[in-house]
């Protein structure tokens, strides 16, 4: 066979570009949500049997723009739909007034659980008050955030705000749309107060959002070298319908304490409360401002380097009917296997509320597997 | 005037040299190597404080704090203080110089094959702990001076002056540590983490098998139960393990085998008096002596 330099040469080229381009891809992980569940809800199909759920998987990309600024993209499959979770691109050093500048879609600073994706959650599931008032997935939305940190002594006070597109308003109106479509298939069974926490489709479905306006002001205060707690105050401002002016109002406050004195043990204690105003619209009436609010709680404690367990609390009043309220509590424990990329937790929960006849029982097994580099954990 | 003038050309440049260059390291050992070197110039502050484990951090906003007001961070790099550049960029400190300690260090057990997680927590660029071998200081010394001098470069001299002696001390300790371990050459000990090549290499230990099934796993019965029939054998010596892990398991294996245990700290700072550098390496080398026989 001829020698062919020419094509050689091309190879080499391909070659060593494809050598220098692996230096600079972003890294790539991957985390999957896979589920075994048995549920006493009356409305499921298979009340009392055990299913089985890929509940979600998640694709992140992730990596510098230049040495100050970096840029992330979370892809997610849930419900047998793919969506683009987040992407946006954070300045983080450089900015005058030790400013952070970040832009895209990405989970909203209102409380320090929405930053966390649910798999991270010991309790398994986005907590009720968050469905409810900031979204399925709780609050989410394209826009540009601007935040500082001000060292107060050894104390952090982190000041936020954000501009919003305003798709957090409606977010619950498609949560509502895909919970009935999927319901038949006993997707939601797990959730049936879900269900009830939400009405008024029709009035969602004609709403033109505005833009919204978030802040957030964060205190941690250190109480030793590997203890701390951190208090919140959260506050939205939202029109969720430009034709009609209806307005959305979200108050919330939060606190975490978590002190972890060595490798094997750690506690965190974690709640938050939100309130909501919304203003609801029918035909040929003047505005009214329903308000409703809710709250969660959890207790997380590590015993040993790879076992966790803890209990959570929460109710949550209809965003829409604030008169309907429902109650959740579990108990739950996590264990690692081998390490943590691969996590299985167990959940046991009874939910009570006023649209369901007597109190539904859930047992979930989840299992959480993460491929690619390890990340640091976030107080 | 000119008396006025004289005397701000002499007093200002000390009144600037009075503000302290502050520096801001992954672990306490770096931070004591910066105040060998920097002296008084230099206010210095290590993330890692007491008896933790390196791998695994959480980012405190105080963290984030500490680097907002530093000149000059110094990670132990090799991937180990991967949680370092999060602190960083969450300092949001963009004058921040940030220097990799390992830079000149000669590394040891870098993988020649595609590592993952299979592998446990193997490191790409080589075994990490370089720290733990007093021989490497010159070369961690040199990085962090070349660090020193970018923020400071006026006092380059002085930052020269210092590294060259405590580098000078190190290597005189050195040789007595040397000197106490050398009767023990060759002989085989076990550790708990993969934390000990470049120590082994220099003290002529020989380290031939982990508790750890793969590095960063914790012990399984299995692993448990085919390292007391290694241990029964007779030729392992001696079971060397980090303070910063639970010494249960480590401990039922001494009873077991009548292996010694030999727990140190491998941070400065984690364990009482244990103050600087010298002291850490006089505390593993008067351990690691002591169990094995010598005493000295």
């Amino acid at each position: 066979m001829r020698p062919r330099p020419l094509l050689t040469a091309f190879a080499v080229v391909l070659a060593t570009g494809w050598v220098s381009a692996q230096g600079i891809n972003p890294d790539i992980s991957v985390i999957g949500d896979v589920r075994a569940f048995v549920t006493g809800d009356p409305n499921d199909s298979k009340k009392d049997e055990l299913q089985l759920d890929l509940h979600g998987a998640e694709l992140a990309l992730g990596g510098y723009l230049n040495p100050f600024a970096r840029a992330d993209v979370y892809i997610g499959y849930h419900d047998d739909e793919i969506e683009l979770e987040e992407a946006y691109a954070t300045i983080l050093r450089g900015l005058p007034g030790r400013l952070q500048l970040k832009a895209g879609k990405y989970r909203v600073d209102f409380g320090k659980l929405n930053l966390l994706h649910p798999h991270a959650y010991s309790f398994l599931d986005t907590p009720l008050v968050h469905q409810v008032l900031l979204g399925e997935e709780g609050l989410i939305d394209i826009g540009v955030n601007l935040n500082t940190q001000i060292p107060i002594g050894s104390a952090a006070l982190t000041l936020s705000g954000n501009v919003l597109k305003g798709d957090f308003s409606t977010s619950q109106h498609h949560a509502d749309e895909d919970e009935h479509a999927h319901a038949a298939a006993g997707l939601w069974a797990r959730q049936p107060f879900v269900r009830s926490l939400h009405d008024d489709i029709e009035i969602e479905e004609e709403a033109e959002p505005g833009l919204g306006y978030s802040e957030r002001l964060g205190l941690y205060i250190p109480t030793g070298d590997y203890a701390g707690f951190e208090v919140g105050l959260n506050a939205l401002q939202g029109t969720f319908d430009r034709g009609t002016g209806r307005q959305v109002r979200l108050l919330g406050a939060d606190l975490k304490y978590r002190w972890a004195p060595d490798k094997y043990h750690s506690l965190t204690v974690q709640g938050e409360w939100i309130r909501s105003e919304r203003d609801l619209w029918t035909p040929d009436e003047p505005l009214e401002r329903t308000t409703a609010s809710g709250f969660y709680a959890f207790i997380d404690y590590r015993f040993a380097q790879r076992w966790n367990t803890g209990v959570v609390a929460e109710r949550a009043e209809g965003a829409y009917d604030p008169s309907v309220t429902t109650e959740r509590a579990g108990v739950f424990g996590g264990f690692q296997l081998m390490e943590e990329t691969t996590m299985l937790r167990l959940l046991l929960r009874r939910t009570d509320g006023d649209a369901l006849e007597k109190p539904v029982d859930e047992a979930i097994l989840q299992l959480v597997f993460s491929l690619g580099p390890h990340k640091a954990h976030w107080f | 005037m000119k008396k006025l003038l004289a005397l701000a050309a002499l007093i200002g440049p000390s009144l600037l040299a009075a503000e302290p260059l502050r520096v801001v390291t992954s672990i306490p050992d770096h931070a004591a190597l910066v105040r060998a070197i920097g002296g008084g110039e230099v206010e210095t502050e290590s993330i890692i404080k007491g008896n933790r484990d390196v791998h695994a951090v959480e980012l405190l906003p105080s963290f984030m704090v500490k680097v907002g007001r530093a000149d000059l961070y110094v990670k132990v790099g090799m991937d180990l203080d991967l949680w370092a550049q999060s602190i960083i960029d969450g300092s949001r400190n963009g004058k921040l110089i940030v220097v990799d300690a390992s830079a000149g260090v000669e590394k040891l057990e870098v993988p020649t094959f595609k590592v993952d997680a299979s592998y446990g927590d193997l490191h790409i660029y080589g075994n990490p702990h370089y720290w733990l071998d007093p021989g490497t200081i010159r070369a961690q010394g040199e990085a962090i001076f070349a660090g020193l001098v970018r923020v400071r470069p006026a006092s380059a001299a002085t930052f020269r002056a210092n590294l060259d002696a405590y580098v000078q001390k190190v290597d005189a300790a050195l040789k007595g540590w040397q000197a106490r371990l050398a009767p023990f050459a060759g002989t085989q000990v076990i550790s708990f983490h993969t934390s000990w090549p470049y120590f082994a290499q220099r003290f002529g230990i020989q380290v031939v098998d982990f508790m750890e099934p793969k590095p960063g796993v914790s012990p399984t019965p299995t692993h448990i139960a085919a390292l007391t029939e290694r241990l029964k054998g007779g030729q392992v010596k001696a079971i060397l393990m980090e303070s910063y892990f639970d010494d249960r398991v480590p401990q039922m294996l001494s009873r077991t085998t009548g292996v010694p245990l030999v727990k140190v700290p491998v941070l400065v700072g984690a364990a009482p008096g244990v103050d600087d550098q010298l002291a850490l390496f006089e505390a593993i080398t008067t351990s690691l002596a002591t169990a094995l026989g010598g005493g000295h």
